[in-house]
């Protein structure tokens, strides 16, 4: 009876395993015939070159449309672009460990911020690049993207902060959207008055009220009070200072004493109601100007963020999309070249990426064109941030050793904005966070 | 080959594949996890690591952050491990009766189970929002200012709590169901002839009887809540004020936002400790025959 058990085990155990085998078999098939349909339309000296991107919504599209064009058109012959898209909030957490394990693709976005943290990974852009490759961009731009006398990456565009507003709403409130404020009284007038004469909330500093935006504004708004964030060595925390106190104060006072805002940090609020009328300025990144240009009806305008109690100079913080070069010991000279020509190409032949995505673009050829001009985003947004560049009032993002884009780095503001703690509180462990992460890296 | 030879041989080849994910996924990450502790673990040139002894795990007991985030945990597990056990008995009890439409509710009960945690996040995350959500539009017309749920340090967690026991209770009810329908009817009905009321009948037969899926539901819940990660990720990234700041979270961040492996992996040794530890006293105290 045993035997005749142990007979049937083995039998339906090898039943099992051939099926088993017959599955694992038809899996591995199908993989491999799925390499096939995706490889039956190249030919076989067609080079794949992967590219991660993080861009969602409006200039989400924009890199669409131009990888889409570079396929359709294969400039550079027989080279495609395989685009890779992840999340923005898990990117660099994936780049990073791809990296680790060189598994990471052939070129990818990079904000020029975060050049520092990765330095070690990336490979230089020197040695593939021509004499004259630097006179294509603009100079302070390519110098940004300089580490030790090396090109780690290229720059595709500056994308500067703006003070977006609602021009009916200024003309409800009386206000004349034509002169919108150049100061902060000026600008503290106007969103009083937004508050009495209408329904709306006047200002927030971000339309997600997300950290990372809290953190732009408060950076634009301290370097304005002549504040730093770090010293020179980007070594010791310096957005503790007066200037910055102020700030966080002002921040508890958007939300406290001035009413111009409540104090809640729901993810996306402030943005929805901008866009439904209910809120009448907010500041936010060359991005927004798409988004707002695709509304029907939407009557939006947009002006130098130039509005901190007790400025000294007019400055906005920018960041800068820039493509590197991740190291990669497997991948052979064709590839890497190949990968070189494709960030050239994004980086030099779309003036898509500031007509659609909204951004400065980093080519001079790019930035003087007609195309841009023509664009409806022009008028209202890319000719004051062309001017902000020309007057040298962009301040670029440190070049920190940690993800100075990471949201739980400044969530602290979020927390002074929203009453959970006091500024100065506030202000004292978002110094000691930053400074310990500074510390942890060196 | 006889007879026995030739069952240890199919035992071994069965057990054989299992042993073979043991050890490549579970043993070596373990053992790995154990020695980068050890270091200053450099990911890019693991060579270059520096060693530094205990040095990660005097750090941790040293940072405030590391306290925070264990005391938010506790606090999680407190509010959500006794409560999801009870409800999902009173419900499985509440079920087992001869009630009208209990196949309905044992569904109903067990759907929102299936769902990702990434889902329940962000559906909970909408419905409660302020400005657009569902639950604060009709506060409103009750409450001048209705709470912002997930904005407050003090109302987070519970929050966070309650969206868990929501989810997780279906698995629990289920469980509890079936060691209730498991304990003969016999006894219930000995105990009524003897004029047993119905808690005494509860207290000595239904709870001895069920204690062992008890402690399972619990020792399980308690692995599963101290490792709370999803919710507070997709829901409140450790806010506010670092409110839900877990340590599961407080490992992530330190992993993979400031690149510290030697340092997370201490702390996950830590959470390691905890578990074993706790998990063996529920079992001694609540699952064992002899308690």
């Amino acid at each position: 009876m045993a035997a005749s058990i142990t007979g049937n085990s083995v039998l339906s155990r090898r039943r099992f395993l051939g099926g088993a085998g017959v599955v694992g078999t038809v899996g591995l098939a199908g993989c491999s015939s799925l390499d096939g349909v995706i490889g039956s339309g190249a030919s076989s000296a067609e080079l794949s070159v992967q590219f991660w991107t993080l861009f969602s919504g409006g200039d989400g599209e924009a890199m669409i449309s131009i990888v889409d064009r570079f396929n359709e058109e294969q400039p550079l012959g027989d080279v495609r672009i395989d685009r890779q898209r992840i999340p923005w909030g898990d990117y660099y957490t994936k780049l990073y460990t791809a990296l680790v394990a060189d598994k990471g693709p052939d070129i990818a976005i990079m904000h020029q911020a975060l050049m520092g943290r990765f330095q070690r990974m990336l490979d230089p852009f020197d040695q593939y690049l021509s004499q004259s490759a630097a006179d294509h961009y603009v100079p302070t731009l390519w110098e940004q993207m300089q580490f030790d006398g090396e090109q780690l990456a290229l720059p595709l565009d500056a994308h500067p902060i703006g003070m977006y507003y609602n021009q009916s709403l200024f003309e409800k409130a009386g206000l004349d959207p034509q002169s919108p404020p150049t100061g902060f009284q000026e600008f503290k007038t106007a969103c009083d008055t937004i508050v009495s004469e209408t329904d709306a909330h006047a200002f927030t500093p971000t339309p997600y009220l997300d950290p990372a935006g809290m953190f732009r504004t408060f950076a634009t708004l301290n370097h304005q009070r002549g504040g730093k964030l770090f010293d020179e060595e980007t070594m010791e925390v310096k957005f503790d200072s007066q200037a910055g106190i102020r700030v966080a104060q002002l921040y508890h006072d958007i939300t406290g004493k001035y009413g111009w805002d409540i104090p809640n940090t729901t993810e996306n609020r402030a943005d929805i109601a901008f866009q439904d009328g209910n809120l009448a300025m907010t500041m936010n990144g060359t991005w927004y100007a798409p988004v707002l240009q695709s509304l029907d009806g939407f009557d939006w305008n947009m002006f130098k963020p130039f509005v901190a109690p007790d400025k000294q100079q007019n400055y906005a913080q920018s960041g800068s999309h820039t493509i590197v070069l991740p190291r990669n010991p497997g991948r052979d000279t064709r590839t890497t070249e190949a990968a070189v020509n494709v960030a050239e190409w994004i980086t030099q032949e779309n003036p898509l990426w500031g007509t659609k995505a909204g951004h400065l673009p980093a080519a001079i050829d790019v930035l003087n064109s007609n195309a841009l001009r023509e664009s409806p985003l022009w008028p209202k947004s890319l000719s004051k941030f062309f001017e902000m560049t020309n007057d040298d009032q962009l301040a670029y993002k440190p070049r920190t050793p940690f993800n100075i884009n990471e949201a739980s780095t400044w969530d602290f503001l979020s927390d002074i904005y929203s009453h959970n703690v006091s500024p100065q509180k506030g202000i004292e462990r978002g110094a000691t966070t930053v400074q310990g992460l500074i510390d942890n890296v060196n | 080959m006889n007879l026995r030879q030739r069952e240890t041989l199919d035992g071994i080849l069965f057990a054989l594949p299992y042993l073979v994910f043991f050890c490549v996924f579970l043993l070596y990450p373990l053992l790995e996890g154990l020695y980068m502790s050890l270091f200053e673990w450099d990911p890019l040139f693991p060579s270059q690591s520096q060693f530094i002894g205990i040095g990660n795990y005097v750090s941790m007991l040293q940072e405030p952050a590391f306290w925070n985030a264990l005391g938010n945990t506790v606090y999680f597990v407190v509010l959500t491990v006794p409560t999801m056990v009870v409800l999902s008995l009173v419900l499985a009890l509440g079920v087992n009766r001869e009630v009208f439409g209990r196949r309905y509710l044992r569904t109903i009960y067990f759907s929102p189970y299936i769902l990702t945690v990434s889902i329940v996040g962000i559906v909970w995350s909408l419905f409660l929002a302020t400005g657009f959500g569902p639950v604060n539009y009709y506060l409103g017309f009750v409450m001048e200012s209705p709470p912002d749920w997930l904005g407050s340090p003090t109302l987070a967690m519970p929050v966070l709590a309650v969206v868990t026991d929501w989810w997780l209770l279906g698995f629990n009810f289920v469980i509890l169901l079936a060691a209730r329908q498991n304990v003969p009817e016999r006894l219930y009905e000995a105990a009524k002839l003897d004029g047993a009321s119905t808690w005494r009948a509860f207290r000595d037969i239904t709870l001895p009887q069920m204690r062992n899926a008890i402690a399972f539901v619990v020792i399980i819940q308690f692995i599963q809540q101290f490792q709370v990660f999803g919710q507070p990720y997709v829901m409140t990234d450790g806010g506010p004020n670092n409110a839900t700041t877990t340590l599961v979270f407080y490992l992530y961040n330190a992993a993979f936002s400031q690149q510290r492996f030697g340092y997370a992996a201490a702390v996950g040794y830590l959470l390691f400790a905890i578990l074993v530890g706790v998990s063996y006293i529920n079992y001694r105290y609540i699952g064992s025959d002899s308690a």
